[in-house]
C-alpha cells in the first residue's frame, strides 16, 4: 500500500522533507500553545475586541 | 512598570462607509449577472443573440463582480473598520486609503465594460487583461502599505487574531496575482501567459484555489473573529486553537490547488499530494467553524432574537458546510463523480452566498447602526433578508446537487456490452434542464432578500440625523514593559512582531507553492519526441483567440480524464504533449457541453459553420448560445504576425517565416475552408471570424507530428516544413 502510494511521488526526497517540515511545525505549535503558554495571557488577549470602544465620544 | 496612559484616537468611518456601500451596490450587479446566466443556461434565447451578452461572457462578468466587487468590498470594509480599532490608531493615511477605494471601483468598472467586449484570458477569476492586472497590482501594494503602515504606528502591542489574518490574505493574494498575471503583451487588450499546458493549468488552479482561500476565506475568518465576539459581547471561545487554526490553514490551503485538476494530464504525483493536503483542510477547518460557533456559549438564545447574530452564525455554519464538502469533492473517487458536474457549482455558491454573503449582511448590519448613531430602521425586515436569503441558499444547493450527480451519473452509465447508456451529450443537458429553472428561483428568492435588505437600510440612512465620519475614541495605552518567556510565552511575543510574523506568514505559504510549482515548470524537458505536437497554425492560433474571447471554457472542457467513462465518450486520454503550446491552457472546469479536446475531424467544416450559426440546427435540443455575429465580424489577420512572434518567444517553435507572412499563412488556409463551404453551398468571405474558429475546432485532437493533415496545414507556410519539424522534435 505504502509502495503503491510512493510510485506516484517522483522525487521522495522533496516529499519527504515536505512532510517533515510539516508534521514537526505542527507538533512543536501544538506543544508551545497548549503546554507552554499561560492560559491567563490568552484569555486577556482575546478580550481585546471587545475593549475597543470604551470611550467614545461621537464627532 | 505598569503605567496606563489614555490618548484620543480618531477612527475614519467614511471609508468604511464608503466601503460598505460599494458593497452592497456591487452585490447587486453580482447577484443579477448570475440570476441572468441561470436563466441563459435554462432558457438559451436569454441570450437574446446578443454577443456582448452571451453566458460565455456573463459568467465571467458575474464571478468576478460576486469575488471582487461585493466580497471584495465587503473585506475592506470590515478590514478598515476592525484594523482601527485593533490596533487602536488610524489607518496610515486617508490619502492612501481614497486611492484604494476609488482605485478598487475603477478597476471593477474596467472589468465590467472589458469583459462583455471580450477581452478576457480565460482563465478562471483570473479573465481580466493586463493592464487591469497591472492595477489590481499597484492597487494591492496601496492597501498594503495603508495597513501594514498602521500596524507600524499601531497603540496596542499585540495584535489579535483577526489581523493575523488579513496579514496572510494581503501577502498571499499579491503572491498569487502576481505570478498567475506574468503575461506577454501582445496589443493594449491581449497579453498570452508564460504558461503553457499543464504548467498554466497547476499555476491558475493554484491561483484559482487560493483566491478562494485567501480571498473569500481568510480575510473573511478575520471578520469573523472580530465580529462574533462583539455581537455576542464575548471572546473567541479558544484564542488556543485560533492559533493552531491560523497556521495550520495558510500552510494547508496553499497545497490543495491540484484538486482541481484530479485525473488530468497533471502529473500522478501533484494529483496525489493536492487530495491529501485538501483532506488535511478539514481539521483546520472545522477547529476555526468551532471556534466561531461556541463563541456563543451561554449566548444561543441569541439566535432567535438577534438577527445579526443569525446571519453570522449561519455563515459560520454555511463554512463548514463547504469545507467539509471541498475536500469530500477532492477525493479523487467522488471528483470523478463530481467535477466538470453542477454539484461544484452548487458547492461554490453555499460558500459565497451562506459563507460570504451572510457573513457580509451580518457585518454590515453591526456596522450600519454605529456609523449612523441608530438602530436599523426594521428588525422584521432584517428577519425577511435572512429568511429569503437562506431559503434562496438552500433551493439553489439542492438544485444543483441533484443536477450534478444526475450529470455524473449519467456521464458514466455503462450498459452490460459495455457502451454508454447516454451516448448523446445533449441527453445529459436535457435532463438538468429543469433543475436550472429550480437554480433560478433560488436566485430569484436570495435577491428578493438583497431588495428587503437595500430598503431597511436606506431607510435607515434617510432617518438618521448625521453620518459619523470620524470618531473619537479615548484609548489606554499600556506603557511597554519587557515580560519574562515563561510570562508571556513565545507566541504572545511573536504576536507583537509584525514583520517577523509576516515573515513567518510568508514563508508558510511559499513552501507548498514552490514545492508544488517548481517541479513541474520543466515537466516539458520530460515529453517524449514521439508526443511532440506541432503547434497551431497561423489562422488556427486566430481562431483559438476567439475561441477564448468567447469564453467557452465556461462550458466546454478540453482535458478527457483518464477514464473508462471519458474515454469512450470523447476519446483517447488527453496528454501532457497536446496542450503544450496552449497559452493560456483552456482545459476547462465545466461540462455544459461535451469535451472538445478530440473535436477536430469529427464533423465536416459545414457542420461546424452550421452549427456555430445557430447550434439547433445540428443538435435539436442544444442550449449553446447562437454565435451568428462570427460570420460577420472579421479577423485582423496582418496582427498574426505579432501574435506568432510573442508566442514564439514564450517558446512555441514557429520559424521566421512562419512569423514574417503569418497572415498569407492564415488566409492559405482560410482559402481551403472558404472553397470547402462553398463545395457544400455556403457563400463567405476569407477573413471572418468563423473561418479561424471552424480551423482552431478542427486542429482539436489533431496536431500530433505523425498527423498528415496537420502536416499539410503546417505546409502552406512558406519554408516551414523542416524547420518546424526541427524545432518541434528539439522542443
Amino acid at each position: 500500500m505504502k509502495q503503491t502510494a510512493l510510485k506516484y511521488f517522483t522525487d521522495l526526497d522533496l516529499s519527504m522533507l515536505a512532510l517533515m517540515i510539516f508534521f514537526v511545525a505542527f507538533l512543536f505549535l501544538i506543544f508551545r500553545v497548549y503546554f507552554y503558554e499561560p492560559k491567563e495571557v490568552f484569555d486577556r488577549l482575546s478580550e481585546i475586541p471587545l475593549k475597543d470602544e470604551e470611550q467614545r465620544h461621537d464627532q | 512598570m505598569s503605567d496606563n496612559q489614555t490618548v484620543q484616537v480618531r477612527y475614519d468611518n467614511k471609508i468604511v462607509v464608503y466601503f460598505m456601500m460599494a458593497t452592497l451596490i456591487w452585490a447587486g450587479a453580482a447577484f443579477l449577472f448570475g440570476l441572468l446566466a441561470a436563466i441563459q443556461l435554462a432558457w438559451w434565447p436569454a441570450n437574446m443573440n446578443l454577443e456582448w451578452f452571451t453566458f460565455g461572457r456573463l459568467r465571467p462578468l458575474h464571478t468576478n463582480a460576486a469575488i471582487f466587487a461585493f466580497a471584495g468590498n465587503a473585506v475592506f470594509a470590515g478590514v478598515y473598520h476592525s484594523t482601527q480599532r485593533l490596533l487602536k490608531t488610524r489607518m496610515l493615511s486617508d490619502k492612501l486609503s481614497w486611492i484604494h477605494f476609488w482605485g478598487w471601483q475603477s478597476i471593477i468598472v474596467a472589468a465590467a465594460v472589458t469583459l462583455p467586449l471580450g477581452f478576457s484570458q480565460s482563465k478562471e477569476y483570473a479573465e481580466l487583461e493586463w493592464p487591469i492586472d497591472i492595477a489590481i497590482a499597484v492597487v494591492w501594494i496601496i492597501f498594503g502599505i495603508n495597513f501594514f503602515g498602521a500596524l507600524y504606528r499601531r497603540r496596542e502591542k499585540h495584535i489579535y487574531v483577526a489581523i493575523w489574518f488579513y496579514i496572510a490574505t494581503i501577502l498571499t493574494v499579491a503572491l498569487l496575482h502576481v505570478v498567475n498575471s506574468l503575461e506577454v503583451p501582445v496589443s493594449f487588450l491581449q497579453s498570452y501567459p508564460v504558461f503553457a499546458g499543464v504548467q498554466d493549468a497547476l499555476v491558475q488552479w493554484w491561483y484559482g484555489h487560493n483566491a478562494v482561500a485567501f480571498f473569500l476565506t481568510t480575510p473573511f475568518l478575520g471578520l469573523m473573529y472580530y465580529y462574533i465576539p462583539k455581537a455576542v459581547n464575548k471572546p473567541i471561545y479558544s484564542y488556543r486553537l485560533s492559533i493552531i487554526h491560523f497556521w495550520s490553514l495558510v500552510f494547508i490551503y496553499i497545497w490543495a490547488g491540484p484538486h482541481h485538476l484530479l485525473y488530468t494530464a497533471l502529473p500522478d504525483w501533484a494529483q496525489t499530494l493536492g487530495m491529501v493536503f485538501s483532506l488535511m483542510l478539514w481539521a483546520p477547518s472545522w477547529g476555526g467553524m468551532i471556534n466561531g460557533l461556541l463563541t456563543l456559549r451561554g449566548s444561543w438564545h441569541l439566535l432567535r432574537t438577534d438577527p445579526i447574530v443569525k446571519f453570522l452564525v449561519t455563515a459560520v455554519t454555511f463554512y463548514g458546510m463547504a469545507t467539509f464538502e471541498g475536500p469530500l469533492l477532492s477525493i479523487k473517487s467522488v471528483s470523478l463523480l463530481a467535477h466538470y458536474s453542477d454539484w461544484v457549482i452548487g458547492h461554490v455558491h453555499a460558500g459565497a452566498l451562506g459563507w460570504n454573503g451572510f457573513l457580509s449582511f451580518g457585518m454590515m448590519y453591526y456596522l450600519i447602526p454605529k456609523m449612523w448613531g441608530r438602530e436599523m430602521h426594521s428588525k422584521s425586515m432584517m428577519n425577511y433578508h435572512f429568511w429569503l436569503g437562506l431559503s434562496g441558499i438552500l433551493i439553489y444547493y439542492i438544485s444543483m446537487l441533484a443536477s450534478g450527480i444526475t450529470q455524473g451519473l449519467m456521464w458514466k452509465a455503462v450498459d452490460g456490452t459495455g457502451y454508454l447508456v447516454y451516448p448523446d451529450f445533449v441527453e445529459t443537458v436535457v435532463k438538468v434542464v429543469p433543475l436550472y429553472w429550480v437554480r433560478a428561483f433560488g436566485g430569484l428568492l436570495y435577491i428578493a432578500g438583497y431588495v428587503v435588505a437595500v430598503v431597511n437600510i436606506v431607510k435607515t440612512i434617510c432617518g438618521a440625523e448625521k453620518l459619523v465620519n470620524d470618531e473619537v475614541v479615548t484609548v489606554a495605552v499600556k506603557a511597554e514593559k519587557p515580560a519574562a518567556d515563561h510570562e508571556e510565552g513565545a507566541h504572545r511575543k511573536l504576536e507583537g512582531m509584525v514583520g517577523t510574523f509576516s515573515v513567518l506568514t510568508f514563508i508558510a505559504v511559499l513552501i507548498g507553492s514552490v514545492i508544488e510549482i517548481w517541479p513541474t515548470l520543466s515537466i516539458h524537458k520530460y515529453v517524449p519526441q514521439s508526443q511532440a505536437i506541432h503547434p497551431y497554425t497561423a489562422l488556427e492560433q486566430a481562431g483559438r483567440d476567439i475561441y477564448v474571447s468567447e469564453g467557452c471554457y465556461t462550458c466546454h472542457s478540453q482535458m478527457i480524464r483518464k477514464h473508462p467513462s471519458d474515454v469512450l465518450r470523447f476519446g483517447d486520454a488527453s496528454t501532457i504533449s497536446e496542450s503544450m503550446y496552449d497559452h493560456p491552457f483552456q482545459w476547462g472546469s465545466k461540462r455544459t457541453g461535451p469535451d472538445l479536446a478530440r473535436i477536430g475531424k469529427k464533423y465536416p467544416n459545414l457542420w461546424h459553420f452550421r452549427h456555430m450559426d445557430d447550434p439547433r440546427s445540428m443538435v435539436e435540443k442544444s442550449i449553446m448560445p447562437r454565435y451568428s455575429w462570427l460570420l460577420e465580424k472579421k479577423v485582423d489577420y496582418y496582427s498574426l504576425r505579432k501574435k506568432l512572434s510573442v508566442l514564439r518567444m514564450l517558446g512555441v517553435p514557429y520559424t521566421d517565416n512562419q512569423v514574417a507572412e503569418a497572415d498569407r499563412w492564415a488566409e492559405a488556409q482560410a482559402d481551403q475552408i472558404v472553397a470547402d463551404l462553398k463545395n457544400e453551398g455556403v457563400e463567405i468571405k476569407r477573413d471572418r471570424q468563423i473561418i479561424a474558429l471552424i480551423a482552431y475546432l478542427q486542429s482539436l485532437g489533431q496536431k500530433n507530428l505523425t498527423n498528415s493533415e496537420a502536416l499539410s496545414n503546417i505546409e502552406l507556410a512558406p519554408g516551414a516544413n523542416s524547420s518546424t519539424d526541427k524545432e518541434g522534435g528539439e522542443e
